[in-house]
């Protein structure tokens, strides 16, 4: 069974061309890094991929099923966080995660229970009563992942979640990353700190004026371009157009 | 200096983006133009009045525009079969007062229905009807007196002038008179000189004849007895010649020369004699004598002639003078006609009556005067209509501008989830703030509790059109502060165009109108019904399918505002 794959996946705004018959597919239960300069059209790829915006072509296959046609399937199997704090401060983390697990369809009971399950995991169980405006930096960031598992999700998107972080938190936050995959969520990852792809991604897709330019797990990069670290690899090859 | 520097950078930072400019110089001025367009427009002839059709003719006679119009006469008028439909506009405010006119032969009874339920109304209304009578009376008086004035100025001018013109006429034939009369007695004189020569001649007519035949025969008499003599005097000349002959030889020449000294005496004698004839002949002048009286003869039928032309003259003098005497008599009759006409005319203004007119001010409504409870409901429709719609704005600002908001958007949850949620949260709200609006009416107001089910439904109604409205600005308007100032913008423009600065029943028609389509209006209009006319549900239904309509939009339009706001943040 196909997790997730682009196929041949097409947006234009006007006359430009955002997105070029980008096909790509990530398995399940991998961490994949979706990288590309600005304006590479990452940001378009994963509109699309919530449903909050339409493809002028292509695919995208989720568990066998054309999301295209059918977003809310993806919208319920996935969980998506940002950067920035996308919860509610005045309100609990627990009455957050009660909250958002409605908007998911979920009942009271299933939204306790799952909390129960994913606060350890983000060690934050002892702060479900608190409002999210007393949270710390770190903890709000580990907040917003846990809202986004609130409905248990087979894919988590990731967009640049360590950004504006120490490096102590950003460990912390790949820590508890490396923990939501090992329980069975597949990440879908974007990062402007390629070290961190680098580290934590099992494959990475490169995206370049909206065309996949290359994709193959850090072991295949590392093997073609031996010696070379994935900051060196990804100028490479966004240098170089034939690759 | 530093001030200067910080107010360069301010002017700048405000100059620089359209909301400001728009808030701080567009806003105003729209607002100010508006007011004054509104404020412009007032004028007490500008109210609706409401008139009963007693007559069933269409309330024409109430028309300004009609000349031949009663006493009472409105720009603007609606005519009602019934003083009840009247009374019912009346309580919607779309007329400002209610007549009802009877006609009792020698007065007017005028019934003026005033909205007891409008202070400000009330009194512009009795204004109006004091006004109107007032003014009435006085442009009749004033327009029947000018027109009277008018007409007997031109008729006595016409009479004037006429008059003139007939003494003119019977001067005219005066002098025509005189001068016939003149005439006439030339003519007289005439034929006074003339039967003076005519007359004698006339009866000389027959002697004439007579001469005539008398001096022809002497003529012919005489010329025989001159030739008899002068045939006699040669027989005696031949004689005398032959006798001269006999005796000459017989005679000495004594006898001789006295025969001859004789007979030459005698020949002297005759021809004295001869000359004397013709003397005689020549001194009786009989043909020049006969001449003068055939002429004389011929000249008489032409004096007949004469004679009777000028007696014929005279008479038509005498007739011509008749007729001009009877025409002077007649423009004399004209004259006097005239002035008493003249007289007729005078006394006519004087007689002139105007119907009195009977007013009795009367409520429309059977209501409490207590100015509290007339205006409570303007206070509660300020109330609610400032809080729905800066609430329902000031909630969606705060949603829209939280990260949570996109996490909301992308969840698998439908837009209509969120619009439900976030309206009830505002209308609970408003349900708030109505119940305790609605509990201080009751306690201390003492507004009737079967007012509770019709307030409930125009409070439900018309907040949930502003809550719609204020979240659609809250979408709509990327800039927090922005979109507040427009809400607040639009909250005092509803304000503005109502009864607050004005009434509005007194403003121009195309004021009023988008008066009685602001939503603000309405709700006060509804609110007052049921509070101050106690009106029922029933009674004010048909009032609530405007406000119903004006919902669906503000739905729709908060819809498309969601959907634009929520591209927008995805983008």
């Amino acid at each position: 069974m196909v997790f997730l794959e682009f196929n041949g996946v097409k947006k234009k705004y006007k006359d430009k061309h955002v997105l070029n018959d980008v096909s790509f597919e990530v398995k399940k239960g991998e961490i994949f890094g979706l990288v590309s300069q600005s304006g590479g059209g990452k940001s378009t790829l994963f509109k699309i991929l919530i449903g909050m915006s339409n493809a002028n072509a292509g695919q995208i296959i989720f568990e066998d099923k054309n999301v295209l046609k059918r977003p809310s399937y993806l919208q319920k199997n996935t969980g998506f966080a940002t950067q920035k704090n996308m919860l509610f401060g005045i309100l609990t983390l627990k009455e957050n995660a009660l909250y958002f697990g409605k908007l998911y369809g979920m009942k009271r009971s299933q939204i306790l229970h799952r909390l129960a399950e994913i606060t350890p995991l983000m060690n934050l169980n002892k702060f479900e009563n608190l409002q999210l405006k007393d949270f710390s930096g770190g903890m709000i960031k580990r907040a917003n992942l846990l809202i986004s598992l609130i409905h248990s999700p087979k894919l988590l998107i990731l967009d640049e979640p360590t950004v504006g972080l120490d490096s102590i938190i950003r460990e912390t936050i790949w820590e508890y990353i490396h923990n939501i995959n090992e329980n069975g969520t597949t990440i879908l990852i974007t990062s402007h700190l390629l070290d961190e792809i680098e580290e934590h991604c099992d494959s990475v897709g490169i995206l370049k004026k909206g065309n996949i330019v290359a994709i193959g797990t850090m072991d295949q990069y590392k093997e073609t371009y031996k010696g070379l670290s994935f900051k060196d690899i990804f100028e490479a090859i966004i240098k170089n157009e034939n690759i | 200096m530093k001030i200067f520097s910080i107010l360069k950078k301010n002017l700048l930072n405000v100059s620089r983006s359209w909301g400001y400019f728009f808030v701080l110089l567009v806003f105003p001025v729209i607002l100010i133009l508006i007011a004054g367009v509104i404020l412009n427009s007032f004028d007490t002839s500008n109210m609706q009045v409401g008139i009963y059709d007693s007559l069933g003719d269409g309330c024409s006679q109430y028309s300004s525009e009609d000349e031949n119009s009663f006493i009472l006469k409105f720009d603007n008028y609606h005519c009602f079969d019934s003083l009840e439909a009247c009374l019912d506009k009346l309580g919607s405010s779309k007329i400002g007062l209610c007549l009802n006119i009877e006609d009792h032969g020698e007065q007017y009874r005028v019934d003026v229905y005033l909205d007891n339920s409008k202070k400000l109304i009330e009194y512009y209304s009795k204004q109006l009807i004091f006004e109107q009578v007032l003014g009435s009376q006085t442009t009749f008086v004033e327009e029947t007196a000018e027109e009277m004035e008018n007409k007997l100025a031109l008729y006595s001018n016409a009479l004037i002038d006429t008059r003139a013109d007939l003494i003119q006429t019977k001067a005219d034939l005066n002098e025509q008179k005189e001068t016939l009369i003149e005439r006439q007695e030339e003519l007289e004189q005439t034929k006074k000189d003339f039967d003076e020569i005519y007359i004698p001649l006339k009866e000389m007519e027959p002697e004439i004849n007579l001469m005539i035949i008398q001096i022809t025969n002497n003529k012919n008499t005489l010329e025989e007895e001159t030739n008899n003599f002068n045939a006699n005097k040669q027989n005696i000349e031949q004689n005398i010649a032959l006798l001269q002959l006999f005796l000459g030889p017989r005679l000495n020449n004594e006898g001789d020369s006295y025969t001859d000294t004789l007979f030459g005496d005698i020949l002297n004698d005759l021809n004295e004699m001869d000359s004397t004839l013709k003397t005689i002949n020549e001194v009786q002048q009989t043909n020049d004598l006969l001449a003068a009286l055939d002429l004389i003869k011929t000249i008489i039928p032409k004096l007949d002639k004469a004679n009777e032309t000028l007696t014929r003259a005279n008479e038509d003098l005498t007739g011509a003078i008749q007729k001009i005497e009877e025409s002077e008599e007649k423009v004399d009759g004209y004259i006097l006609e005239l002035d008493e006409t003249t007289k007729d005319l005078k006394l006519i203004g004087q007689n002139i009556e105007i119907k009195p007119t009977n007013l009795n001010f009367k409520k429309a409504f059977d209501i409490s005067d207590n100015i509290v409870l007339l205006s409570f409901p303007l206070l509660v429709s300020i109330i609610i209509t400032f809080t729905s719609l800066i609430l329902s704005n000031l909630f969606i600002i705060r949603q829209v501008h939280q990260a949570s908001y996109f996490r909301e958007i992308i969840s698998p949850t439908w837009d209509v989830n969120f619009i439900i949620a976030d309206y009830f949260i505002n209308l609970l709200f408003i349900a708030i703030q109505a119940t305790v609006l609605f509990a201080v009416g009751l306690i201390w107001i003492g507004i009737p509790t079967s007012a509770l089910l019709p307030y409930s439904i125009i409070i439900l109604i018309l907040s949930s059109f502003f809550i719609f409205i204020g979240m659609s600005f809250g979408y709509l308007i990327k800039s927090s502060s922005l979109s507040m100032l427009v809400t607040i913008f639009l909250v005092m423009l509803l304000f503005i165009v109502s009864d607050l600065i004005i009434p509005t029943s007194l403003t121009s028609p195309i004021v009023r109108l988008f008066t009685e389509l602001n939503p603000f209006v309405i709700i006060y209009s509804l609110l007052k019904n049921v509070f101050i006319i106690n009106q029922s549900l029933i009674e004010i239904y048909p009032k609530l399918i405007f406000p119903a309509f004006l919902l669906l939009f503000s739905i729709i339009a908060m819809s498309i505002s969601r959907k634009i706001n929520k591209k927008r943040k995805i983008s």
